[in-house]
């Protein structure tokens, strides 16, 4: 971003979930809390959960939500490292999981100012780094906004997180 | 005093370990046991390895060769100080149980058999914990009182790794401390002992800090392990939300912890 303004946030954001809504007209909206294996996580989730946390923020169905998904995060850390999206069976599929958790974590240090939400995503932005080519990761938008949040940690830095 | 106590050391070259024994003696407690963790099996290497990543080559240089404090800060705010200010020499851990008649069980796996086995003939009124790694129900079971533990982070907000480094991110500087606490089945959410607070206005850097907290965690350790053994202190009960779980900090951070302390301490 060439301008770190708040203005331009919410401009790459709105861009992103813009881009998510198209992609996924047909969304059903989560009611439930996560249950077992969240390896099948998708972008299509990720919007769901996002919609819901704008909403309201401390509502604990959105919290455990991203709960979940940050402790999947940081567990498998040195294999999402390490293996990166092979880590859930296949480069594909693991790909495409890694970025919904990857963007789900961008949006929620964001919106959050948290730094333990920050700390996901730079994990997952390490770990899709080695999955994409430079081209791939300068066109995406959910890529680029991951890419942003773990190059700005001054936006979460110094914020206690609320429970 | 008539209490019996066994110390779960994470290798034997441990200095925390060793500390630990020696105030519990200076306290009259008698130290029966010291079970220990084999440095070199594989599964350990695996999980640590897993864990703590690069970070394990230097855990392991600085435990086993130079075999001192978390670095070369000077000054005396760091285990090894006070280890010699308290005339308390350093040897290794089975060395000094076989000169103090204390017996020494060597083992792999903490929540073995063997282990259950040896709990079981030994029957301790509590044991401390100095590391080794998580541990399951089978031996807090057979542990008296508990399995004290003394966590470097203030519980309940605190749990989990690299808690010194998240309340300096945080800029949560009133909660930087250690918890004593007996370990449960999770992941530092058992009954809190004592919580004791480190100002970070003193140390320049993390090294200093962590220092700090070597000197420091013996003391509380053998101060809650005699506190829960004579009834002084009384456990209080952790909620599950009442904090969140930590993990290792990512290397972006790592410059602004440093950044965060040095300016408090020029303030």
């Amino acid at each position: 971003m060439d301008k770190n303004t708040t203005s331009n946030w919410e401009v790459l954001i709105n861009k992103t979930i813009r881009n998510l809504i198209y992609d996924f007209k047909d969304k059903n909206n989560i009611t439930e809390l996560p249950k077992g294996k969240i390896s099948e996580f998708s972008l299509q989730q990720t919007l769901e959960i996002y919609t819901l946390l704008e909403k309201d923020d401390k509502k604990e169905l959105v919290n455990t939500w991203i709960e979940k998904v940050r402790k999947f995060i940081e567990i498998n850390r040195p294999r999402l490292v390490i293996n990166s999206a092979q880590r859930f069976g296949g480069t594909a599929k693991g790909i495409d999981s890694l970025e919904g958790m990857g963007t789900l974590m961008a949006l929620t240090a964001y919106t959050k100012k948290s730094i333990i939400y920050y700390n996901a995503t730079c994990t997952v932005w390490d770990a899709l780094h080695k999955s994409y080519n430079d081209k791939q990761l300068k066109t995406k938008t959910t890529l680029n906004l991951i890419h942003q949040v773990t190059n700005n940690p001054q936006y979460c830095i110094g914020r206690k997180h609320e429970i | 005093m008539k209490f019996k106590v066994i110390v779960i050391s994470p290798n034997p070259y441990s200095r925390y370990t060793l500390t630990t024994i020696y105030l519990l003696k200076r306290m009259n407690i008698k130290v029966t046991a010291v079970i220990c963790l084999k440095m070199f099996n594989i599964n350990r290497i695996k999980s640590e390895l897993r864990r703590d990543g690069a970070r394990l080559f230097k855990k392991i240089y600085r435990k086993l060769v130079v075999k001192g404090s978390e670095n070369t800060v000077a000054g005396n705010d760091n285990i090894v100080a006070y280890m010699s200010e308290n005339d308390m020499p350093f040897m290794s851990v089975p060395k000094f149980c076989k000169q103090h008649n204390i017996s020494f069980f060597s083992t792999s796996d903490l929540n073995s058999d063997s282990v259950h086995a040896f709990l079981d003939k030994q029957k301790p009124d509590c044991i401390a914990f100095t590391g080794g790694g998580l541990l399951r129900q089978g031996i807090i079971d057979r542990s008296g009182k508990g399995i004290i533990n003394c966590h470097m982070g203030v519980l309940p907000y605190y749990r989990g790794m690299d808690v010194v480094q998240w309340p300096i991110l945080n800029k949560d500087l009133d909660n930087i401390g250690m918890t004593t606490h007996i370990i449960d089945a999770g992941v530092d959410t058992g009954p809190i002992l004592e919580i004791t607070k480190i100002d970070p206005s003193n140390y320049p850097d993390l090294s200093s800090l962590r220092n700090a907290f070597e000197r420091l965690m013996p003391q509380a350790l053998v101060r809650a392990c005699i506190g829960l053994l004579e009834g002084n202190l009384t456990p209080s009960h952790q909620e599950p939300e009442d904090g969140i779980q930590h993990f290792v900090i990512n290397k972006r951070l790592t410059s602004y912890v440093n950044q965060i302390l040095h300016k408090n301490y020029l303030n």
